[in-house]
C-alpha cells in the first residue's frame, strides 16, 4: 500500500517510490541518497510530534512532516500486536 | 591566528606556491584535518559578500613547496541551490585550485562518496582523505583502500584526523598530485549506454561554450542535463538551450524519471558497486552507541527535559561563573584608570585629555573586555555541543516550537542566551545556516530581556510598585518574549519574506571532540568580536563620554552638560508616555551605553551618592535606599513608571549589542535595529500610558 513517508510509525521500514518535491528540497533529498528504491526506517518522532528521524544508507536524516509528506513509500515490514497498539496510540496523539 | 597575513607568492624564498582546497560533507572532520594540516598558521575571513567564514592556512610540504590550504564550507553536493554549495562550486571552478583534498567519512561511505562523484568531474587533481577510520572499524566495516583507489583512479589515504594519524601520508599524496606524478585521470561515473550517447551529443554541442566559460566539458554537460539553473543562464544561445532540452525530454520519456533523479541514481549506483567491492562488513551491529544515546536523550519523554538541562547549565555557567571574571576585569580597569589619571594629573595634562583617554578609550575598552568572559564561555559550550553532535539534536527537539514562529529549531539557543546577554546571543546565531532565518533571530534577540536590564526593573519597580515587584518584572520578561514572537512573525511576512527553508538535517553520530579544536573555535569567535564589534563599541562610548563632560567646567552628566541639555531637549518627546522628565531622558540616553547604566545615571541624577557608575542596586539599598526610592516614587505614577519600564525593555539595543549586530548582519541592519526598536518602544509605551490614563479617568 502506498503511503506518504510521514505516515510511517517508529520502527517501520519502507521503500521509497516517488518524490514529489521540487527545487532545493528535491536536490537536497537526492544528494542525501533519498532516491526511489532506497529503504528507509522511521526511528523516532521528536517530542512535540515533529520533525521525524529517519535512517537510510546507514545514517540518520531528520525532516519535518511537511517535507516527508512529499515522499511516497511502501511499507516493508509488517508489524504485529505491538505495532497495532502503537498505531492506535499514535492516532490518539495526532488528534490532539 | 588572525595575524598571518602574508601574500600568496613566497616572498623572496624561491618557493613554489600551490593552492589546495579541502572539500567534504559537514560533520566528517574537515575542520580537524584542516587544523592538523595548518597548525596555528590560519587566517579567518569571510567569503566575498557573505557572512560565511572563509578559513585559509599554510602548509609547508617541503622547503621548496608551500601550499595554501582553503577550507571550503561543508556540503553534500555541488548544486547551485544553497549558498555554501555555490561558494564551494565557484571557488573550485573559477579559482581552480591546484588540488582538492576530498575528506570522506569512512563510517558513512555511501553518502560521502556522492560528493566525490561530482568532484571527479571537475578534472582537478584530487586526493581522498578517508577520515574516521576508527569509527568505521567500530562499526565493523573493513575498508579496502586499494580497491577504492584503483576504482576512483585517485590516491586514497586512511586518516584518523583526531589522532593525527595519516596526516603526513595525506601531505605526501597531495605533493604527488600537485607535482603531476599521479598519472591516472580521474574516474567518472557513466550514465548507461543510452545516456552516454546522449551526453556525447550534448558535449559536442557545448564544446565552444565550455571553452568560453572555462568549465570542464563533461561537468557542464551533466549539469545542464540535470537542469542546473545557473549554467542555463550562462548559455548565450537560446537555440542551444532548446536543443539540450530536447535531449532531456527524450531521456525523460524513455526512463520515466526526471534527469536530476536519473543522474543521482547513476551516481549512487556507481557508489553501491564500489562500496560492495571495497567494504566488508565483519559483524552486523544493529544499534550503534549513538542510537542508544538518542533513544534516551532525544526521546519523546526525555528529549525536552534533557535539552532544558543542557541549556540551563550553559546559561548558568556562562552568565554566573563569568561574574567573578567580569568583576576582576572591572577592578583591573578601575585601578588602571586611577593610575593613568594620577599620571596625567602629575603631568598637568589638560582635563579633556584625561576624559577622552581615560573615561572614553580605556573605559570603553574595559566594557568590551568584560564581555569577553561570557562570550568565551558561551562559545566554549556551543563549540563543544556542536562538535559532540548535540546541537543538531537540540534543533531536532525544539524545531516544532520554533517552526511555529517561522524559525528553525536552531534559533532557540541564541534566543535563550539573549536572556543572559544579547551579545553572545547574537553571536550564537552563527550556528544557523539560512541567512534570513539568522537575520530574524538576530533582530528579535534584543527583545529578550537581558541580565543588565534586571537591576533597572528592580530599582524602578521597587520604588513604585512596593508589593508587586515580582509580578511587574515577570510581566516585562513575558512582554519581551511576546514582542520577539510578534516581530519575528511580522519580519518573516514582510521585509524578510521567504519560504521557511526546508528542514532536512543530518543527525550525525555523537563524537568525542578535541579540546584543541574547541579552544581554537572559541578563540576565533572571541577575537573577531574584539576586532569588529569592539571598535564600534569604544567609538560610541567615547562619543557619549565627551558630550557628558562638555561644556568644560560643568558637573559631568548634569543638567548643564551637553548630555543634560540633550535630555532636556528630548524630554518633551516622552510626554505621551508619561515620563517627560529630563532625568529620565538622560538615563535612557546613557542606557544606550549599557542597560545597567540607567541605574547609575538615575542614582546620580537623583542626587544619591554612589560609588561606581556600573550601578549595583544592592550597594545602594544599604546606603540611601529610602531617599532614592522616595525621590523616584515622587516623579513617577505607577502608570508612568510601567510605561518607562516598557520603554527600557524595548528601546534601542545597547552599544555592545549594536556592535554585535553590525558584525553579524552589517551596519545597515544595526542602524535599522536601533531605529526600529526605538519606534516600537515609543508606540507601545505610549499606547499603554494613554489607554491606562483613559481607563483611570473612566473609573
Amino acid at each position: 500500500m502506498k503511503i506518504s513517508m510521514d505516515q510511517l510509525l517508529p520502527g517501520e521500514k519502507a521503500t521509497v517510490l516517488q518524490i514529489y518535491a521540487a527545487g532545493d528540497l528535491r536536490q537536497k533529498l537526492l544528494a542525501m541518497g533519498l532516491l526511489p528504491g532506497v529503504e528507509i526506517e522511521l526511528i523516532r518522532v521528536a517530542p512535540l510530534g515533529d520533525p521525524l528521524d529517519f535512517k537510510l544508507r546507514d545514517f540518520h536524516l531528520s525532516m519535518r512532516r511537511s517535507e516527508a509528506r512529499n515522499i511516497i513509500v511502501e511499507r516493508n515490514n509488517h508489524h504485529g500486536w505491538r505495532g497495532r497498539r502503537k498505531r492506535r496510540h499514535w492516532k490518539w496523539q495526532t488528534k490532539l | 591566528m588572525g595575524g598571518e597575513g602574508e601574500g600568496k607568492e613566497g616572498i623572496g624564498s624561491g618557493r613554489q606556491n600551490y593552492r589546495v582546497a579541502i572539500v567534504g560533507n559537514p560533520n566528517c572532520g574537515k575542520t580537524t584535518l584542516f587544523n592538523e594540516l595548518t597548525g596555528a598558521r590560519q587566517k579567518v575571513g569571510n567569503w566575498p559578500g557573505v557572512t560565511i567564514e572563509k578559513k585559509t592556512g599554510f602548509l609547508n610540504i617541503n622547503h621548496n613547496i608551500r601550499a595554501e590550504i582553503i577550507d571550503l564550507p561543508g556540503i553534500y553536493s555541488l548544486s547551485a541551490y544553497s549558498l555554501d554549495e555555490r561558494i564551494a562550486r565557484d571557488y573550485l571552478l573559477k579559482e581552480k585550485p591546484d588540488a582538492i583534498i576530498n575528506i570522506v567519512d569512512a563510517s558513512n561511505l555511501e553518502r560521502n562518496l556522492f560528493l566525490t562523484t561530482q568532484l571527479l568531474e571537475l578534472e582537478i587533481p584530487m586526493v581522498i582523505a578517508l577520515n574516521l577510520m576508527d569509527a568505521a572499524e567500530k562499526k565493523n566495516l573493513k575498508i579496502d583502500v586499494d580497491i577504492l583507489s584503483s576504482h576512483l583512479h585517485l590516491p586514497v589515504v586512511p586518516v584518523v584526523a583526531l589522532k593525527g594519524q595519516g596526516v603526513e601520508a595525506t601531505v605526501e599524496a597531495v605533493k604527488e598530485v600537485i607535482l603531476g606524478r599521479w598519472h591516472k585521470k580521474n574516474a567518472m561515473v557513466t550514465f548507461g549506454a543510452d545516456g552516454e550517447k546522449k551526453l556525447a551529443d550534448v558535449q559536442e554541442l557545448l564544446k565552444e561554450s565550455a571553452t568560453r566559460l572555462k568549465l570542464p566539458l563533461r561537468w557542464l554537460a551533466v549539469k545542464l542535463f540535470e537542469g542546473d539553473k545557473e549554467y542555463e543562464l550562462l548559455l548565450e544561445n537560446k537555440e542551444l538551450r532548446d536543443r539540450i532540452n530536447e535531449y532531456k525530454e527524450k531521456v525523460v520519456k524513455i526512463v520515466g524519471e526526471d534527469t536530476e533523479t536519473i543522474i543521482a541514481d547513476y551516481r549512487y549506483g556507481f557508489i553501491s558497486g564500489l562500496v560492495k567491492e571495497a567494504v566488508k562488513v565483519t559483524a552486523d551491529i544493529r544499534i550503534t552507541l549513538s542510537e542508544k544515546i538518542d533513544a534516551v536523550i532525544a526521546s519523546r519523554i526525555l528529549g525536552i527535559p534533557f535539552f532544558a538541562l543542557v541549556i540551563f547549565l550553559m546559561f548558568k555557567i556562562s552568565i554566573d561563573f563569568s561574574q567573578p571574571g567580569i568583576d576582576y576585569i572591572d577592578s583591573l580597569f578601575a585601578s588602571l584608570i586611577d593610575l593613568i589619571n594620577n599620571v596625567l594629573v602629575n603631568l598637568h595634562a589638560p582635563a579633556w585629555i584625561s576624559i577622552i583617554l581615560v573615561n572614553g578609550v580605556i573605559g570603553g575598552t574595559g566594557t568590551v573586555i568584560t564581555f569577553v568572559v561570557p562570550i568565551a564561555l558561551v562559545f566554549f559550550f556551543l563549540s563543544f555541543l556542536e562538535d559532540i553532535g548535540y546541537l543538531s539534536r537540540g534543533a531536532f527537539v525544539m524545531d516544532r516550537l520554533m517552526h511555529w514562529m517561522g524559525l528553525p529549531g536552531k534559533a532557540f539557543i541564541p534566543l535563550i542566551l539573549g536572556f543572559g546577554c544579547n551579545v553572545p546571543g547574537i553571536l550564537a546565531t552563527r550556528v544557523m545556516e539560512d541567512e534570513k532565518d539568522r537575520l530574524i533571530t538576530i533582530l528579535i534577540n534584543p527583545f529578550m530581556s537581558c541580565g543588565a536590564r534586571l537591576p533597572v526593573y528592580i530599582m524602578i519597580a521597587g520604588a513604585v510598585f512596593a508589593q508587586n515587584v515580582g509580578t511587574v518584572v515577570f510581566s516585562l520578561y513575558a512582554i519581551g518574549i511576546a514582542m520577539a514572537i510578534i516581530v519575528g512573525l511580522v519580519f518573516r511576512k514582510t521585509i524578510l519574506k521567504g519560504p521557511s527553508t526546508p528542514f532536512v538535517m543530518e543527525l550525525p553520530p555523537y563524537r568525542l571532540p578535541t579540546l584543541k579544536g574547541i579552544l581554537m573555535h572559541t578563540w576565533e569567535n572571541v577575537w573577531s568580536f574584539i576586532k569588529r564589534a569592539g571598535t564600534l563599541i569604544v567609538a560610541i562610548i567615547l562619543l557619549l563620554v565627551i558630550i557628558g563632560y562638555l561644556p568644560v567646567g560643568v558637573t559631568p552628566n548634569s543638567k548643564d552638560s551637553v548630555l543634560g541639555k540633550i535630555g532636556t531637549a528630548i524630554a518633551p518627546v516622552f510626554k505621551p508616555q508619561g515620563f517627560a522628565d529630563w532625568k529620565a531622558s538622560v538615563a535612557l540616553f546613557t542606557g544606550i551605553f549599557a542597560k545597567e547604566a540607567v541605574v547609575g545615571t538615575m542614582a546620580a541624577l537623583y542626587g544619591v551618592e554612589e560609588k561606581n557608575s556600573s550601578g549595583n542596586p544592592e550597594t545602594k539599598s544599604i546606603n540611601g535606599k529610602d531617599t532614592l526610592k522616595e525621590r523616584i516614587a515622587r516623579d513617577f505614577t505607577p502608570l508612568s513608571a510601567y510605561s518607562f519600564l516598557l520603554f527600557i525593555l524595548l528601546y534601542s539595543p545597547c552599544v555592545a549589542t549594536m556592535g554585535a549586530i553590525a558584525k553579524e548582519a552589517g551596519l545597515k541592519w544595526a542602524i535599522f535595529s536601533v531605529l526600529f526598536n526605538i519606534t516600537v518602544a515609543y508606540i507601545i509605551s505610549m499606547a499603554v500610558f494613554q489607554i491606562g490614563t483613559l481607563i483611570q479617568k473612566l473609573l
